[in-house]
């Protein structure tokens, strides 16, 4: 049944001056002359001060061109419509998506085995030669059945290692039965797997092809950076990533194959020459990634070398170069900036879990170690290797589906990442394309809620956001319809002519 | 002025002894969630005490402590009272905007069904809580209702 709803009576359509109710936003000061307002779904407004006082103390007339602005971006709400509500409220619930369906990204850690001795590693390896540190075929199968118990539609699993391709048996064998179960389950499954390309083989490639299996690797930049951030024996980790990873492309196709790189102190200049290897070598995108600061990043202090100003100088250098290879004419993104501008620009969220509040810890991405132990989030996994498992959450042999998702240490990751309520957070303007890394700040602060006046992982998406805005409120046109183009995923057609 | 102890804009100078720099905060211009919300955001540049003055009451005395030797803390005193400007400014629109921000987030959620986990014990048929016509009358009708409770 419904119920008749009758139009507003004419003075509604004829608001007096000040005559508005504002709607929830938070601000920021931008500079002496301006405030920066985002809204709870996103949507933001440049606003001179003395407008802004205006606005909040009910005096702006209607007549001026902000009052619009403001209206059609739901900071005010005039009238007795419940119209911005309604759109706000279905906006907001777009916004948050990425709740829906519960975990989608599944990671296979299917051995701690490797090659690389890394600087930077992330992971406490382990020689090649000891396979009790291989995840078994019974572990993976319990695993399995966990991935077929979230709801979600979308299923995504990745393997980790370790260096993932020395286990290659076993994700032959997760890939083979999830499809098999796949079968009645009817899921969208997607299957990454992040190796160095090392142990590759026709064989392990035929087998990635027939099965659709997406490949991520490591690049770090021009040969000599990358093999004196990865080594391995023969030093040789550079000439066989780039032949491999033409190997792939050849088998697989271009699109399906990624690379990550990460900042070492020795990055920090080389900004130019990272960005143009991944140009040169027909990558179209660059994810510009600092250490984090688990495993052997933290033995060897790598992890420690540099600030996050530095990191912060270096990106905006690396972005700089970008920017020029784009006014080249070729299609180049950030990936960072992407998901940051996404969030921005549309009206949808990103998977990604480091960004999003709640965090993505379990409720976006879970990670089974080799021996069965379940993690939040391969961070916390990295934690537990050196030797710190109190973000575990249990077990795939002996923890049900209820225990490991529903359980304490689950429901403190996600009670201690809701920005909304975080000190430092909840006030914050950049709230809403932010995340919180329970994590990270468990690791760095030794509390899951963390201190966000020294925090390296606020300082950096504060630095980012900041620098984003300053380009889109810039006065190069030309870099803020690129920065509209990575958001919209549409290429920008008309490329600058040099002058 | 803002409510803060000088009666001149002046920053207050720090203690020749102590090397610390108090500033009252006047409780009847700003609240002492601002206050708090304020300092917080200093903490990583200068030790904060907050506690109420003892004589006159009404009034939070701030001190600040220098971290390391050479923080500017007359900077910081002026940052924090810029700052506590805005905080009180944030108050203020959450308690304006509050409310609304708590129903779009329930009607976004509403299977969820945030506002009161009560609400499912209940029949949906009987519809104790009256979901039904607050749904009917829109979301403001909501706040509107609340506001009215309130005076």
């Amino acid at each position: 049944m419904s119920r008749l709803r009758l139009f507003h009576p004419q003075p509604a359509f004829h608001p007096q001056d000040g005559a508005y109710r504002l709607l929830p936003f938070r601000f920021l000061r931008w500079s002496e002359a301006e405030v920066l307002l985002v809204n709870d779904v996103g949507e933001f407004l440049f606003l001179a001060q003395d407008r802004f006082e205006e606005l909040v103390e009910h005096r702006l007339e209607s007549s001026r061109p902000e009052h619009a602005d403001l209206e059609a971006k739901h900071f005010l709400a005039t009238g007795g419509s419940d119209l911005p509500i309604d759109l706000l409220a279905t906006k907001y619930r777009t916004k948050k998506s990425f709740l829906d369906g519960f975990t989608k990204l599944h990671l296979f850690v299917v051995t701690l085995r490797c090659d690389h001795t890394c600087r930077y590693c992330q992971v406490s390896r382990v020689s090649q030669d000891r396979s009790r540190f291989d995840m078994s075929r019974e572990t993976a199968r319990r695993a399995i059945d966990l991935v077929f118990r979230s709801p979600s539609p979308v299923l995504k699993i990745e393997f980790q290692g370790g260096e993932s391709l020395l286990n290659f048996e076993l994700i032959r064998y997760v890939v083979e039965e999830v499809e098999r179960r796949n079968v009645a389950e009817g899921r969208r499954i997607e299957f990454v797997v992040a190796t160095n390309l090392t142990p590759l083989t026709d064989q392990i490639l035929d087998f990635l092809r027939d099965h659709s299996v997406l490949v991520s690797t490591s690049l770090d930049g021009p040969a000599s950076l990358h093999d004196s951030n990865r080594p391995r024996p023969g030093r040789n980790s550079h000439e066989i990533t780039v032949r491999n990873l033409q190997r792939v492309r050849a088998a697989l196709g271009r699109d399906r194959v990624s690379a990550v790189m990460t900042t070492t102190e020795r990055s920090l200049s080389h900004p130019r020459e990272i960005v143009d290897e991944y140009v040169r070598l027909g990558f179209d995108a660059i994810f510009l990634r600092p250490i984090s600061p688990y495993g052997f990043a933290v033995r060897t202090g790598e992890a420690l070398r540099y600030q996050t100003e530095q990191f912060l100088a270096f990106f905006r250098k690396a972005l700089d170069r970008i920017f020029e290879v784009n006014r080249s004419g070729l299609d180049f993104v950030e990936v960072y900036s992407q998901i940051l501008l996404t969030k921005i620009l549309t009206p949808f969220a990103t998977g990604y879990v480091d960004l999003q509040s709640p965090a993505g810890a379990g409720i976006g991405a879970v990670a089974y170690n080799y021996d069965g132990d379940v993690y939040a989030s391969d961070e916390a996994r990295m934690l537990a290797e050196m030797g710190d498992r109190s973000l575990r959450l249990g077990n795939v042999h002996t923890d049900g589906f209820e225990e490991i998702f529903g359980g304490e240490t689950a429901r403190a990751l996600v009670s201690c990442s809701v920005l909304e309520t975080m000190p430092g957070c909840s006030e914050c303007a950049f709230q809403p394309y932010c995340g919180a890394d329970p994590v990270y700040h468990y690791r760095t602060q030794g509390d899951l809620v963390g201190h966000r006046p020294t925090s390296a992982f606020c300082a950096k998406n504060m630095g980012i956001l900041r620098h984003l805005f300053g380009l889109l409120r810039g006065d190069d046109p030309w870099v803020r319809d690129l920065l509209v183009s990575w958001a919209t995923r549409v290429p920008l057609t008309r490329p600058e002519t040099p002058a | 002025m803002n409510g803060l102890e000088a009666a001149s804009p002046r920053i207050p100078t720090p203690d020749p002894d102590t090397g610390a720099l108090g500033l009252a905060v006047d409780l009847s211009v700003f609240s002492q969630e601002a206050v708090l919300r304020t300092a917080y955001k200093l903490t990583d540049r200068c030790y904060l005490f907050v506690e109420r003055e003892a004589t006159a009451g009404g009034r939070l005395v701030v001190t600040f402590r220098s971290k390391a030797d050479g923080t500017a803390l007359q900077d910081l005193v002026g940052e924090f009272s810029n700052e506590l400007i805005d905080q009180q400014l944030r108050e203020q629109l959450a308690r304006e905007a509050g409310p609304i921000r708590e129903i779009l987030v329930a009607q976004a959620f509403a299977e969820g069904n945030l506002l009161d986990p009560q609400r499912d014990e209940g029949d949906y048929v009987a519809d104790p809580k009256g979901i039904g016509g607050l749904r009917g009358r829109g979301p403001l009708a909501a706040v509107e209702d609340e506001e009215r409770e309130r005076e």
